[in-house]
């Protein structure tokens, strides 16, 4: 068992967005988080990281228990050194090229010597495609590109969970191809991910388990092929009627 | 025609103010480099709002640009000395009242003056930086101050140094006040000349073309330094290897296991049919 997390909670003045969710990858798996905005998928993902603070639950790695509530600085730290995150709007460094992207959180979080930190981003710049790129900045790539290098960022880290947030929502068609071919090749060498996303289609490929989530709490979970072709609940086919009607006709 | 202008007297007098160059040069340089870290932490105060330090700083930064520089010097000739005379008496701290040089009063006043309009455009600018840059940086693990050294602020100095920059060039004539308290900078070194050819309105020329040719000079510089800063619009030049080699036969893949050949992913192009033909 990798990661799990128990009875999370967060909640934004009178708005409880997270009300006990509780969410298991083991090691090497993809889970696929589906539902509505603001059904809290996101806020599950920031709270994972600590980019939000949860109000109470647990999150273990690899057998270490945080309770969120009283998190030290260090433990936060550490929790955020074992995942990674990557975002809808890509977030890459303006300043920095494509490879100083890449460096910084392994020399400066990770504290490798800068050799070996240049090495190991060219390496994934190349197996994201995007070596001839290694020196360009964040404006000069398009939509697609950019986050082929916000998944190397978070992918050179070999974190224990990727964490991510509809990383195909602000892409064009053109662009949310490449960037999905290149999750693909991340799960199959077997990086645990957590993806938040509205691609049904993608979904149900890579994932090993699917979590369908409505005002804060799980609805329910399973198997892509038990969620996506036989759901229990109402709100769960009520919910994928909606995002994907081709696969009902 | 009587002799009641000679322009002669305004090239003869340019080295005699130049000789004030060296200290006006202090006086700016020091000040800012002083007066820009005050006003970073100004600035860190304004956003973070710690109580007591807030009001504090909201206090020091309205009176410092609500207040003439020539008062402020004053105050500072004035005020150090007291202040000093109060700590020899109640803590024995032994410090000479004579021995203090006027450079400090400047220096002093004139940091305060920097740190206060400087505050105010690292403010702006820190909080300008989008909130996703310094979200990137923790979640991989970076601490703040990591985030805030080699991400925001680099991100924010881009927008702010237009603005410092013309508070620098502001500075550099104010700087013109230092002869108040007897120290000889640009413009004292060229009153004491016109005191002994009583050419007063040559020198002045001369005084204001001095300052006119430093600021135009500063002005450019913070310009050069703007296009240094903006990094990301200068011209990529790629001059090594169009493809990637491993720097050694071993690699090591996402999942952590060695393998004496690179595990890359072959570059992909876009493939916007990519969902659909992998569904089947």
């Amino acid at each position: 068992m990798v990661v799990r997390i128990s009875d999370l909670r967060k909640r934004f003045d009178k708005n409880e967005v997270l009300r006990g969710v509780s969410i298991e990858v083991p090691d090497g798996k993809v889970i696929g988080l589906i539902g509505s905005s603001g059904a809290g998928k996101s806020t599950l993902l920031r709270c994972t990281n600590f980019l939000e603070s949860p109000d109470s639950g647990t999150l273990e790695f690899d057998g270490n228990v945080v309770d969120t509530t009283h998190a030290s600085k260090q433990q936060v730290q550490e929790l955020r050194r074992q995942t990674a995150m990557v975002f809808q709007n890509f977030n890459l460094y303006k300043l920095s090229t494509a490879t100083e992207n890449i460096e910084l959180a392994l020399t400066h979080a990770k504290h490798y010597a800068p050799k070996k930190a240049h090495e190991a981003s060219l390496e994934f710049l190349n197996k994201v495609g995007l070596y001839s790129k290694r020196n360009s900045f964040p404006d000069q790539l398009s939509g697609g590109q950019q986050q082929r290098v916000a998944l190397a960022r978070a992918a050179v880290l070999r974190p224990k969970l990727m964490l991510l947030d509809e990383p195909t929502s602000a892409l064009d068609p053109e662009n949310i191809g490449e960037v999905l071919k290149v999750i693909k090749n991340l799960a199959d060498e077997g990086q645990s991910m957590l993806i938040a996303s509205h691609e049904m289609n993608f979904l149900r490929r890579i994932c090993d388990h699917v979590v369908f989530m409505d005002q804060g709490v799980v609805k329910e979970e399973g198997s892509a092929d038990q969620i996506f072709n036989h759901p229990k609940e109402d709100r769960t086919r009520q919910f994928l009627s909606g995002v994907t009607p081709q696969e009902e006709a | 025609m009587p002799d009641i202008f000679d322009a002669s007297y305004i090239w003869s007098d340019i080295p005699a103010i130049l000789s004030g160059l060296p200290v006006t040069m202090e006086i700016v340089i020091v000040s800012t480099i002083f007066g820009w870290i005050f006003g970073l932490v100004l600035a860190l105060v304004k956003m973070y709002r710690p109580p007591v330090l807030y009001q504090l700083c909201g206090i020091f930064v309205s009176f410092t640009r609500g207040t003439p520089e020539l008062v402020q010097l004053f105050l500072a000739f004035y005020g150090i000395p007291v202040i000093l005379q109060y700590t020899n008496y109640y803590w024995g701290t032994g410090i000479s009242i004579n021995g203090i040089p006027k450079m400090l009063f400047v220096l002093v006043a004139f940091t305060n003056i920097t740190a206060a309009y400087s505050a105010e455009s690292f403010r702006a600018t820190l909080q300008g930086v989008d909130k996703g840059q310094m979200e990137a940086a923790l979640s991989t693990g970076l601490s703040k101050f990591t985030a805030y050294r080699k991400i925001v602020i680099p991100q924010a100095l881009v927008v702010a140094i237009p603005s410092l920059g013309s508070q620098f060039v502001s500075m550099l004539k104010g700087t013109s006040l230092a002869f108040v308290v007897s120290v000889v900078d640009m413009t004292s070194a060229g009153q004491l000349a016109a005191s002994r050819t009583y050419r007063f309105l040559e020198m002045y020329i001369a005084l204001a073309l001095c300052y006119w040719i430093l600021s135009g000079a500063f002005s450019a510089l913070f310009r050069w330094i703007e296009q240094r800063l903006k990094r990301n619009e200068r011209t990529i030049t790629d001059s090594d290897a169009p493809e990637w080699e491993p720097a050694q036969a071993t690699t090591t893949d996402i999942a952590g296991n060695s393998s004496t050949v690179a595990v890359g992913i072959a570059p992909v192009a876009a493939t916007p049919a990519f969902a659909k033909a992998t569904l089947g």
